[in-house]
């Protein structure tokens, strides 16, 4: 790429004029706005100097920027002076307002909106089985040991923007190694289910452990608690489910009667 | 943040903890420094630092420990250990502070002025300049209030003509322009922790200093507390615990000799 394209001190130094002139006007010395959801650090930095700034106005104007009124010179100045130093280009470009529009109607705005109602009671997906409380110790000690890794390793993928493949396999690998520790500490299954969801699910930390380690007893718990009857959303023109465009209806299906049937078409 | 005074202490009471916590770059910058004052090499300094690691139970296979080891080792070159020792404050001084309106704006004022004589004292070039993260200044000074009345005693400061802020819409730097005054000294200051609790011990409010670790807190019952108190939250459970092991092994001695003389009885 050009260097005139992206850097303005080298602009600067062109000696001919109408050249100089076109290049100052055109040269793209920061990324866009709306690229802070593509590159992890110059949100982060746009984030910081946000911050930053906003209390510096604060301190100058009494107001935080986001109220800003510029009817001062000097809060004008302020203000040109933010948007000139910002590590992004914060102009009204049309995928700026875009990325605007999405951040009014979702940042933070959604999950709010779709709380869930009460609390989930996690104690269904339990085997009811009583276990060794020195277990619970050392699965909690294990645990903790996990989101450190996890955690470390999440920071580590914000940095660098690896590959979302090679992220997933090297999660799933750090997932295979405590699993295996889990069941050296408590080889019976049940009871590793159970501790692990009153450690998980009594936190707020995420459930993705306890799916990762047990999922597949939770699923045989469930299944025997329901009958093995699956409960699911089908699309149905008369369905009272509305989602997507599309309405559905809830069936259920007798799975153990599905694998009879299957049985019989095998034979 | 982690301001020391004597970052030898604190490097030889690190390597004897092997903890890392939660400010671990800070650790092996100073970690580093001590090293490199040994007169060690730099890939010598490298190696402890990543056995100073592995022995504290971290793993170097998926984590940023290595870019870490090498930016502490990068500042460990460009800047020498901090061997200040204490920091005085004299009489004056703490006469115009208290001058101030408002105890937070002259809590906030004193650990401003503190800051200045230690990186002024590290630095002889700084000038009176202050560059520490806005939330870290809050911390030092013990200062838990809204935004907006944080802002407010920016501008306490900067009405007294004590402070002077850069044009920089996303400035950190503050430069103090509170002038050193000669006198006796008011105030030594030996620990650049909790500076503005140990503010307000000075002004004689009801603050103790933890006899384990010399951190200054206050004293959750006020005046009105019958008992002084003598450790901090984190000694008080630390020494709990190391109390109730050493009573446990006392009496499991205790037991053990007891059974022994009935042997030799039968």
């Amino acid at each position: 790429m050009p260097r005139e394209w992206y850097d303005p001190y080298y602009v600067r130094r062109i000696e001919d004029e109408d050249k100089k002139e076109l290049y100052e006007r055109i040269v793209a010395d920061r990324k866009p706005y709306f690229m802070r959801y593509i590159y992890p650090q110059i949100s982060h930095d746009y984030r910081s100097y946000e911050r930053k700034s906003s209390l510096n106005h604060l301190i100058k104007f009494g107001e935080p920027i986001s109220n800003r009124t510029q009817d001062s010179e000097e809060e004008m100045e302020f203000i040109d002076g933010f948007i000139n130093n910002s590590p992004l280009g914060i102009g009204d470009c049309v995928m700026n307002k875009i990325c605007r529009i999405f951040e009014n109607n979702f940042d933070g705005k959604y999950s709010k909106l779709h709380k869930p109602e009460g609390e989930f009671d996690y104690r269904i997906l339990k085997s009811g089985v009583d276990y060794d409380q020195s277990y619970y110790k050392d699965i909690n000690n294990l645990y903790k040991r996990y989101n450190k890794r996890i955690s470390s390793y999440n920071s580590q993928l914000y940095l660098e923007r690896e590959d979302e493949y090679d992220a997933a396999i090297k999660i799933q690998a750090i997932k295979d190694e405590f699993v295996e520790e889990c069941y050296k500490i408590c080889p019976n299954k049940y009871e590793l289910c159970d501790i692990i969801l009153d450690i998980t699910y009594k936190s707020k930390s995420s459930k993705g452990f306890a799916w990762s380690v047990c999922g597949d007893v939770i699923i045989e718990n469930l299944m025997n608690k329901f009958g093995d009857t699956l409960h699911f959303p089908a699309l149905d023109a008369d369905g009272d489910i509305y989602y997507g465009g599309n309405t559905y209806s809830m069936k259920s299906v007798n799975v153990k009667e599905v694998d009879m049937v299957v049985e019989t078409v095998i034979e | 943040m982690r301001l020391s005074l004597n970052e030898h202490e604190d490097a030889e009471m690190f390597l004897s903890e092997l903890c890392l916590g939660k400010d671990a770059f800070e650790k092996l910058k100073i970690i580093a420094r001590y090293y490199m004052d040994e007169g060690r090499p730099v890939d010598s300094v490298r190696d402890k630092l990543k056995e100073y690691v592995a022995n504290c139970g971290e793993s170097f296979t998926l984590n940023p420990w290595r870019s870490m080891i090498e930016l502490a080792l990068k500042s460990a070159k460009k800047y020498n250990a901090v061997l200040i020792n204490e920091l005085h404050i004299s009489k004056p001084e703490m006469e115009r502070i208290s001058k101030i309106k408002g105890i937070q704006a002259r809590r906030f004022c004193f650990v401003l002025l503190c800051l200045k004589k230690y990186f002024n004292a590290i630095r002889p070039e700084n000038n009176g300049w202050v560059c520490v993260d806005h939330a870290d200044l809050m911390r030092l000074a013990n200062i838990k209030t809204p935004m907006v009345k944080q802002a407010e005693l920016y501008r306490i400061l900067l009405s007294e003509n004590l402070i002077e802020l850069p044009d920089k819409p996303d400035r950190v730097a503050i430069h103090v322009v509170f002038d050193d005054m000669e006198g006796d000294d008011a105030m030594c200051i030996t620990d650049m922790r909790n500076l503005g609790n140990q503010y307000m011990m000075y002004l004689g409010e009801p603050y103790y200093q933890c006899q384990e670790c010399g951190l200054v807190v206050r004293n959750p019952h006020g005046s009105k507390g019958t008992k002084p108190f003598k450790y901090c939250k984190d000694c008080a459970a630390k020494i709990k615990i190391r109390q109730s092991t050493e009573s446990a092994m006392k009496k499991y001695y205790k037991d053990i000799s007891n059974f022994e003389v009935k042997i030799v009885e039968v």
